[in-house]
């Protein structure tokens, strides 16, 4: 069996810290007005796509745990059922995007966004009825925009990051 | 290819963004097929319709207390539904405001209840995908 370096430990546990910071500063943050309740940017969205194009497809979904683990701390049971969902589904999204030499960030970004929004409507649509796919079509458009501005936050800092002696493997 | 040298903008990303639209429009579609038959409003607990009222037949307001996992008020008037006040933490059904039209919903996941205003002779409005 292949075994786990101290650096790569090192590494996620490093993104899972920011992941979680990151969801932090989410919460804290108001409802912008025009936009409907529940919608956000995503901002922990960043560390799993860092984690996914700087570090590996395990390293993504042990922050993904970390981040549903950090949900059900603060906002209990059903959140963080959401939040495994989709961070499962976003992630394995991502990496299915990243394989392909065409598709840029942006489309990283997006599909990842959107993916997200789908685990979390499959849980809600758990929870209660079809009702709730009438606010998936507002939050697959949104997802447009949200993805597009993680993804230029990962595209800047990716980069800069693997510069640092602690991501040059 | 190394992450690091990919592009931000790929020729490949107007199909992801292009299979997100249409996914949406469809998401959208799919519930709103609107005719002028008169509106149901349905209450629904963990799936189960729990409390059914046709709004033609609302004259005066109605403050239903529906309790799911946790209690919310839901106030039924002759053109409009909305959630008045909730005792979940996070108050999204409040914040969803008044819903009006076939198809439009509003949740409360922590309570597990959803309320939905429907057409009354068209059964196919809630089957998706």
């Amino acid at each position: 069996m292949k075994k786990t370096s101290n650096l790569k430990i090192t590494q996620t546990a490093l993104v899972s810290a920011v992941a979680l910071v990151l969801s932090y500063i989410e919460m804290s943050l108001p409802d912008i007005p025009f936009m409907l309740p529940g919608m956000k940017l995503g901002l922990s969205n960043i560390a799993t796509m860092f984690a996914l194009s700087a570090l590996s497809l395990p390293s993504a979904l042990v922050v993904c745990v970390v981040k549903a683990v950090f949900a059900l701390l603060m906002r209990g049971f059903t959140a963080f059922l959401m939040s495994l969902c989709a961070g499962i589904f976003s992630v394995l999204a991502m990496w299915l995007l990243l394989r392909f030499k065409r598709v840029g960030f942006l489309g990283v970004g997006v599909g990842g966004a959107f993916c997200h929004n789908l685990g979390q409507i499959l849980v809600a649509f758990f929870y209660t009825d079809s009702t709730v796919f009438a606010y998936f079509s507002v939050l697959g458009i949104a997802s447009i925009f949200t993805g597009a501005v993680t993804a230029l936050a990962v595209y800047l800092i990716l980069p800069k990051v693997l510069r640092i002696s602690l991501y040059q493997t | 290819m190394k992450n690091s040298e990919r592009k931000y903008f790929g020729i490949a990303d107007i199909a992801v963004v292009l299979i997100v639209v249409i996914a949406s429009v469809f998401a959208l579609f799919s519930q709103f097929n609107s005719d002028d038959s008169s509106l149901n409003c349905v209450v629904r607990y963990n799936g189960e319709t729990i409390y059914t009222v046709s709004l033609d037949s609302v004259t005066d307001t109605i403050n239903k207390e529906i309790v799911g996992d946790t209690a919310l008020t839901v106030v039924i008037c002759n053109d409009s539904v909305s959630v008045k006040s909730s005792s979940c933490p996070d108050k999204l059904c409040e914040h969803t405001g008044e819903i009006t039209k076939d198809g439009q919903s509003i949740v409360c996941l922590p309570a597990k209840i959803s309320v939905a205003l429907e057409s009354s002779d068209n059964e196919l409005d809630t089957v998706v995908g």
